[in-house]
């Protein structure tokens, strides 16, 4: 070939050359810089949605940006790939306009042909850089996935083994509703945050739809954020979800004592805690007040009123500090609500509750009311109902309700036990002992169904007053045993029921049985 | 309050990083064919058509 020929021709393919690479950087700027296709946090959204709708319980995906190899990498490629073809076919345009016919194509066949080749040169060029830069996105999102979503996996793993260890969870006073972690307020927007968990939105960290970051995990989240109920968007202390959730409601028949015994029990609890020097707090401003308030009566000696029907039902202290600290929901209803305990809303916080406390009035005992006369009942403000019936209706709400009594310790709580030391009884303090003295005094189905429903009963004579210093009648006993038992770390103190075995249903039925014979 | 915020910055790298590959790549590819860098032996493969063209015989 002549070489003038052979230069004119690389010319040619060089021109062609750079009008396909030129075709795609024209693409490739357009589809990346000017006008992306960029999916947006509610897009993202959406079309999660639509592929794997959320089913009861769950919620969608929340409005974050999603991490690039999920979906904008892909989206990307695709405006690209877009871009290219029809830039391609822009050029394409004005040849097939020309030479569309047949007869102008042969009056001047070579230009055709080689404008065809020219073009074709300058298409598979474009479809070149094209290709490449297909070929590294893929690799490209392919290695971040299959980085990022065994990480994400690993890491739910671990916070999912670490909730069932440590028994994290989200209490919402407000509702009673019980999460396995809050939702999350976005400090630069109103968004709320309800699943911050590791995956597609990020994986220590992701970005709020307003650009705001926010930490991933609860563990993380818990400290930085302001945590909401899941259900009602109410506040919840810093720390929910992260660490230990114990939920103990106090139940009992109208003025058997369950306010007072609660504040005792609390008032006990704090005591032993300051001596072993752990921390002792009201996270929310509600609970530091009512405490107040109720510790103010105890340590007064003053007379508890009658819980309104209305009033407040729940407190929240947290034992311990910081990360290593624990939440502890303590629940008291008026007695007026145990009467028809099935009514769904009121007692909401006993579906959830992972220890119970039965408030017996020992003065509504049938056998202890014949014994005693009428000014020693009244000055023990005795509850009128048959305590066996609120019991039951308790009892049965679980049943109702399909949540496993056979999983829950239950504490039965013999209140005003300093009435009747000086009424002249002479009372037990060890936990089979009391189950005895009260079947022997006619509560034997309490006892027995107790022994029967519950993964663990023991059973407690407490004072709010006149506590005796080797921990006799101690009102904080109960309360010590349930949290201990949900591995809360709560030092050993005074414990009148620290001495007795675990008071389990096959042996407490069959000393029942011998009691009754 | 923040408005909603536009391209964020993780998409910006991610695009700039994969950006920078591709192009090193196009590069490399093409230094390759013209006889430079890291890919001379994309040179010999199109050997004969650079002689068939004479461009090899560019600068002699």
């Amino acid at each position: 070939m002549n070489y003038h020929v052979g230069y004119s021709i690389a010319a040619v393919i060089a021109c062609a050359l750079v009008l396909g690479v030129s075709l795609f950087a024209v693409a490739f700027v357009q589809a990346l810089v000017r006008d992306p296709d960029l999916i947006e946090p509610a897009t993202a959204r959406d079309e999660q949605a639509k592929a794997k709708p959320a089913g009861p319980g769950e919620f969608p995906l929340d409005l974050a940006w999603p991490y690039y190899p999920f979906r904008q990498g892909w989206a990307d490629l695709e405006r690209t790939r877009l871009n290219v073809a029809r830039r391609n076919a822009q050029v394409w345009r004005p040849g097939r306009a020309l030479f569309d016919n047949a007869a102008g194509w042969w009056i001047v066949f070579p230009v055709p042909l080689a404008l065809v080749i020219f073009l074709s040169v300058a298409s598979v060029a474009c479809a070149f850089c094209f290709l490449v830069y297909a070929l590294v996105t893929v690799v490209g999102n392919g290695a971040s996935l299959a980085l990022l979503v065994p990480s994400a996996a690993i890491m739910r793993g671990w916070e999912r083994m670490r909730r069932g260890r440590m028994r994290t969870q989200a209490t919402c006073m407000t509702c009673f509703h019980v999460a396995q972690w809050p939702a999350y307020q976005c400090p630069g927007c109103p968004h709320t945050h309800r699943d911050v968990r590791p995956g597609r939105l990020g994986l220590l960290i992701r970005r709020c739809e307003c650009g705001t970051h926010l930490p991933l995990m609860a563990l993380r989240a818990a400290w930085r954020l302001t945590a909401v109920c899941q259900r009602c968007g109410a506040p919840l202390p810093p720390g929910a979800g992260a660490v230990r959730d114990i939920r103990i409601p106090v139940f009992g028949d109208i003025s058997a004592g369950k306010t007072r015994f609660l504040f005792a029990s609390l008032n006990s609890v704090m005591q032993t805690s300051r001596r072993a020097r752990l921390a002792v707090g009201f996270p929310d401003t509600d609970s530091r007040k009512l405490a107040e308030f109720g510790l103010s009566i105890i340590r007064s000696g003053r007379e508890t009123a009658k819980t309104s029907t209305n009033a407040q039902v729940g407190l929240t202290l947290r034992l311990g500090t910081g990360r290593r600290s624990e939440l502890v929901h303590l629940f008291d209803a008026a007695g007026e609500h145990f009467r028809d305990a099935r009514r769904p809303d009121a007692l909401r916080f006993l579906d959830d509750s992972q220890g119970l406390v039965y408030v017996l009035d020992p003065f509504s005992i049938e056998d202890i009311r014949k014994r005693l006369g009428g000014t020693a009942l009244r000055l023990a403000h005795a509850a009128a109902g048959d305590p066996e019936l609120t019991y039951d209706e308790v009892a049965s709400r679980l049943r109702d309700s399909g949540i496993p009594a056979s999983n829950q310790r239950l504490a039965v709580v013999v209140s005003k036990a300093d009435l009747l030391r000086s009424a002249g009884f002479d009372l037990p303090t060890d936990s089979e002992a009391i189950a005895r003295w009260l079947s022997g005094i006619g509560v034997h189905n309490l006892v027995l169904a107790a022994g029967r429903e519950f993964a663990e009963v023991r059973f407690f004579m407490v004072a709010s007053q006149e506590v005796a210093p080797d921990g006799q009648d101690d009102p904080g006993a109960p309360l010590r045993w349930l949290l201990t038992a949900h591995g809360a770390r709560l030092p050993v103190g005074q414990d009148s029921a620290a001495t007795p075995g675990r008071h389990r249903s096959t042996p407490v039925a069959s000393e029942v049985a011998e009691a009754r014979s | 309050m923040k408005t909603a915020m536009r391209t964020p910055p993780h998409t910006v790298a991610y695009r700039s990083f994969i950006s920078g590959i591709t192009l090193l790549i196009l590069l490399a590819l093409g230094s390759g064919l013209a006889g430079h860098g890291p890919l001379t032996s994309l040179h010999q493969l199109v050997q004969p058509i650079t002689h068939a063209l004479h461009l090899d015989r560019i600068g002699e």
